[in-house]
C-alpha cells in the first residue's frame, strides 16, 4: 500500500496549482460570479497550458481538486465541457466518437449530459423524455431542467424513454441519445440566481419533435439507463474532487487569515486549534477514500460502495469546512473569498445524487455484499 | 402565549403575507425599497420599542421579539433593519439633532446604516483617509451602504458619531446575506457628525440584544421549515411523497421541535440565568442545521433563488459573522457558568 502519488502526478498537481493561483485570481472569480458568466478565456488557456488531459484520470481528478480549490466556480466551469464523455467512450461506436468525442478533446466543441428533469432527478427511472422511433429518425419531446452547459454545450447525451415504463421494472426501456443543440426544436433558458458555481452555465432544455438520426443512438435501445448508472459512478470521482478542492481551500485561506490578517494570539487558541484540526483530519479523510475509489475505477474495477462513500463524504466535508471557515474568519471572511466557497461548497451534496441518494446506493450495496460475503 | 402575542404575530404575519412575500425575491435583488419602509412604519414596526416622542410604538419585549420573529420569516433582512433600528439606533440616538434623525428614520423618511465592525468587534475596521483640504474621510463597511446617514466610530476609534456618507460606487460583488440590506464599504464625511457616545455604548446594545436577535434567527428557522415541510408534503420522488421517506420526516421533525423549544423559551425566558446568551447559542446552531437542511430538501430548486429558501442559507450565516460574536459569547456564556474567567485559552 503506497499513499503517495507518483513524481509525474506531483509535479503535474503543482503545475495546476500555479496555473489556478496566477489565473483565478480574485477580481476574476468575483467578476463571474457575480455576472454569472462563463469564462471561455479559461477554458482554452488551460487546455493551452495543458491542465486538461481528459485521456488521463488521475490527472483529470488531480487538477479538479487544485483548480476548485482556488475556485470552484471557474475551476468546474474550465473542467465540465467534457461531462458525459465517458458514457459516448465506453457505450458509444467509433463514428460517434470519431465525429463528437474528438472535437471535444480538441476543445473545439463543448458537451454536457441531459438527465435531470422538472420532475425530478434522483428518481432517474421516472424520466418523461420521450423518444420516438420513426423511420430512420428519433422523434425526442420533453424537457431537462438544471443542465450544467445548457446554453454553451454543442451536443449532449440525453436520456430519453424509449418504450412505456413497465411500473415494477421502471428503469427498463430508456435510452441514450447524442443530441446536438443545433438540432430543430431544441432550445434553452439560462437558469439564474445561483447560490454558488456561478460561472457556470445550467440551463432548462426544451425539446419540442427534435428529430435525432438513429445513427446518434448510444450502444443498445433500453440500456440508457445502465449507461447513466455506470457513468456516475464514474463522475461521483470527479464531484468528490471539486469538493475536496472546496474544502482544502476554504482551509488554505483560513490559515492564511490566521496567520497574517488576525488578531495576534488567535493561532494559540484551543477552540481555533481544534476546528482546524477537525477541517483538516476530514479533508484527509475523504481525500484517502476518494483516491480508493479511483484507483478502483481507474483500474477498471469499479467500486460503487465505495465511489459513493467517496462523493458523500466529501461533499459534507466541504460544506462542514466552508462553514468552519466563515466562523474562524468573521468580516475578513464575509467580506472576502472565503464567503464563495460556502456558497459553491453547497452544491456538491445535490448534483450527481444527492447525499441521500449516496446512502441508498452505500445501503444497497452492502445488503448485496454481504449476500456473497466469505 | 397569551391572546395579545398571539394577536400581534397574526398581525405581522397578515402584514407579511400581504406586503413583503410578494415582493421577497426583489427585495434580495434589489433592496428594501421606500414604499415597503413607509408601510413598516405605518404599522409601528420600524420603532416597535422607541419611545413615542420619537414616532415610537413603545411595545413591550414579547411584542418586539415576535415581530422580529415574524418578518424574519418571511425576510430575514426586513427583520434585521427593524431589529438595528430599535434595539441600537434608538437607544443611541436621543438627544438634538441625533434625536431628530430618529423620528425621520422611523417614519420611514430617511435611513440609517450601521458600520459593520462596530456592531461586530466594536470597532471600525478600516483605513482613513484626508479630504483636498484637510478633512477626514473614513472608508467603512456598513450594513445598508444605499442609506443617508451612518453610525460608525470615529477616527479616534473611541467615539460613535452619526455622520454622512457615500456609497464608494458599485462594487462587482454582493453581500452573502442580508441582501435586502446590502454591506458594502461607503466613504464617511467625519466633518458635521453628531457625537452620540462611545464604543461601549454600541457593544453594549448587543451584548443586551441576545433575545432579540434568537428572535430573528427563530423567524429564519420558522421560515425555511415552512417552506421545506411543504415541498415534502408534495414532490414525490420513487413513487412516494418525501414525507414518506423516514430521514427527511425525521430531520423535518425533529427540526421543528427544536424550534419550538426555542420559541417558548424566548417569549417565557424572564428566568433565563444567562441574560439571553442561552437562546442566542442554540438559535444560531439551529438555524445553521436548519436552513441547510430545509435547502438540501428542495434538491436542485433549493439552489435557485427563486424558490426563496437558499437566502435563508446565506442569512443565517451571514446573521451568525454580524450580530453573534461565536467565541466572545461563548466565553461570556462559560464565565456565567463557571462564575469566574473561563475559556480563554
Ligand atoms: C447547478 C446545478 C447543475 C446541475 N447540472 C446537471 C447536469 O448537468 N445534468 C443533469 O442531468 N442534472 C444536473 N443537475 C441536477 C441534479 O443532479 C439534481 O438536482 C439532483 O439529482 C437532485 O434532483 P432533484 O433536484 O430533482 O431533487 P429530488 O430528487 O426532488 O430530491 C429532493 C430531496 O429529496 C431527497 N430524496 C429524494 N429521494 C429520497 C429518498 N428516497 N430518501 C430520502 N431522501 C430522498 C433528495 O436527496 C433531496 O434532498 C444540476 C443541478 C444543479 C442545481
Amino acid at each position: 500500500m503506497d499513499f503517495e502519488l507518483s513524481d509525474e502526478l506531483k509535479d503535474f498537481r503543482k503545475m495546476v496549482r500555479e496555473f489556478a493561483l496566477s489565473e483565478f485570481t480574485s477580481e476574476v472569480a468575483r467578476k463571474r460570479d457575480f455576472e454569472e458568466s462563463y469564462p471561455d478565456d479559461l477554458r482554452i488557456k488551460s487546455l493551452q497550458k495543458g491542465i486538461i488531459d481528459f485521456a488521463n484520470p488521475w490527472k483529470t481528478m488531480v487538477a479538479i481538486e487544485e483548480l476548485c480549490r482556488v475556485d470552484a466556480g471557474l475551476g468546474i466551469s474550465v473542467t465540465v465541457p467534457y461531462f458525459g464523455a465517458e458514457v459516448i467512450m465506453l457505450f458509444g461506436n467509433d463514428a460517434q466518437k470519431e465525429k463528437y468525442l474528438s472535437e471535444v478533446n480538441k476543445g473545439k466543441k463543448m458537451m454536457g449530459l441531459a438527465v435531470t428533469e422538472p420532475g425530478g432527478g434522483s428518481d432517474v427511472a421516472a424520466n418523461k423524455t420521450e423518444a420516438v422511433k420513426s423511420g430512420n429518425k428519433y422523434i425526442l419531446n420533453g424537457s431537462k431542467m438544471f443542465i450544467t452547459n445548457g446554453q454553451i454545450a454543442d451536443f449532449f447525451v440525453m436520456l430519453a424513454r424509449t418504450s412505456k415504463a413497465d411500473s415494477t421494472k421502471k428503469h427498463r426501456g430508456m435510452s441514450t441519445f447524442i443530441v446536438e443543440s443545433k438540432f430543430k426544436g431544441f432550445s434553452s433558458n439560462k437558469l439564474e440566481g445561483k447560490l454558488g458555481v456561478r460561472a457556470t452555465n445550467t440551463a432548462e432544455l426544451i425539446l419540442n419533435n427534435i428529430e435525432v438520426p438513429e445513427e446518434n443512438l448510444i450502444g443498445e435501445e433500453g440500456k440508457g439507463f445502465y449507461y447513466i448508472m455506470t457513468f456516475f459512478n464514474i463522475s461521483r470521482v470527479f464531484v468528490a474532487a471539486q469538493a475536496i478542492g472546496v474544502a482544502q481551500g476554504a482551509l488554505d485561506r483560513t490559515l492564511e487569515y490566521l496567520k497574517n490578517n488576525a488578531p495576534s494570539g488567535e493561532m494559540q487558541n484551543e477552540h481555533v486549534q481544534f476546528t482546524l484540526s477537525d477541517m483538516a483530519t476530514r479533508i484527509e479523510a475523504a481525500r484517502l477514500l476518494m483516491y480508493k475509489a479511483a484507483s478502483y475505477l481507474f483500474q477498471f474495477k469499479p467500486n460503487p460502495t465505495i465511489t459513493s462513500m467517496a462523493k458523500g463524504y466529501a461533499s459534507e466535508t466541504a460544506v462542514f469546512a466552508s462553514e468552519k471557515a466563515m466562523e474562524l474568519t468573521g468580516l475578513y471572511g464575509l467580506s472576502g473569498d472565503l464567503e464563495r466557497y460556502f456558497r459553491d461548497a453547497k452544491i456538491m451534496e445535490i448534483w450527481e445524487g444527492t447525499s441521500e441518494v449516496e446512502k441508498l446506493i452505500i445501503a444497497r450495496m452492502l445488503e448485496k455484499e454481504s449476500d456473497s460475503s466469505e | 402565549m397569551n391572546d395579545d402575542l398571539k394577536l400581534m404575530k397574526e398581525t405581522v404575519r397578515d402584514f407579511s403575507t400581504k406586503n413583503i412575500e410578494n415582493i421577497a425575491l426583489k427585495i434580495e435583488r434589489e433592496g428594501i425599497d421606500k414604499d415597503l419602509l413607509k408601510k413598516l412604519a405605518e404599522q409601528g414596526f420600524l420603532g416597535a420599542t422607541a419611545p413615542q416622542e420619537y414616532g415610537g410604538a413603545e411595545l413591550d419585549n414579547a411584542s418586539y421579539r415576535a415581530i422580529l420573529e415574524e418578518l424574519s420569516s418571511f425576510s430575514p433582512s426586513v427583520g434585521v433593519l427593524v431589529f438595528l433600528y430599535n434595539s441600537i439606533a434608538s437607544k443611541l440616538l436621543k438627544k438634538g439633532k441625533a434625536g431628530e434623525y430618529l423620528k425621520e428614520i422611523l417614519s420611514g423618511e430617511s435611513t440609517l446604516g450601521f458600520g459593520y465592525g462596530e456592531i461586530l468587534e466594536g470597532y471600525g475596521n478600516s483605513t482613513e483617509t484626508k479630504g483636498s483640504d484637510g478633512r477626514t474621510i473614513l472608508k467603512r463597511d456598513v450594513i445598508f451602504p444605499t442609506a443617508k446617514k451612518f453610525i460608525v466610530l470615529d477616527d479616534t476609534g473611541e467615539n460613535l458619531i452619526l455622520a454622512n456618507g457615500k456609497i464608494k460606487g458599485a462594487e462587482n460583488k454582493k453581500s452573502l446575506g442580508i441582501r435586502g440590506l446590502g454591506i458594502s464599504d461607503v466613504l464617511i464625511e467625519t466633518s458635521g457628525a453628531e457625537t452620540l457616545g462611545n464604543r461601549s455604548d454600541i457593544v453594549k446594545a448587543i451584548e443586551d440584544s441576545s433575545l432579540e436577535i434568537a428572535a430573528i434567527y427563530l423567524g429564519i428557522i420558522k421560515g425555511s421549515l415552512n417552506k421545506a415541510i411543504d415541498y415534502a408534503k408534495v414532490r414525490t420522488t420513487f413513487d412516494h411523497f418525501l414525507k414518506d421517506y423516514s430521514p427527511v420526516a425525521f430531520s423535518l421533525s425533529s427540526l421543528r421541535a427544536e424550534e419550538e423549544l426555542l420559541r417558548s423559551y424566548i417569549y417565557e425566558s424572564d428566568a433565563d440565568f444567562s441574560g439571553g446568551l442561552s437562546a442566542l447559542i442554540f438559535s444560531e446552531s439551529l438555524s445553521k442545521r436548519a436552513t441547510k437542511q430545509a435547502l438540501q430538501t428542495h434538491g436542485g430548486y433549493g439552489y435557485l433563488e427563486d424558490f426563496g429558501v437558499e437566502k435563508f442559507y446565506r442569512d443565517a450565516m451571514t446573521i451568525s459573522t454580524m450580530l453573534f460574536r461565536g467565541r466572545r459569547d461563548r466565553k461570556r456564556l462559560s464565565e456565567e457558568v463557571f462564575g469566574t474567567e473561563a475559556g480563554n485559552l
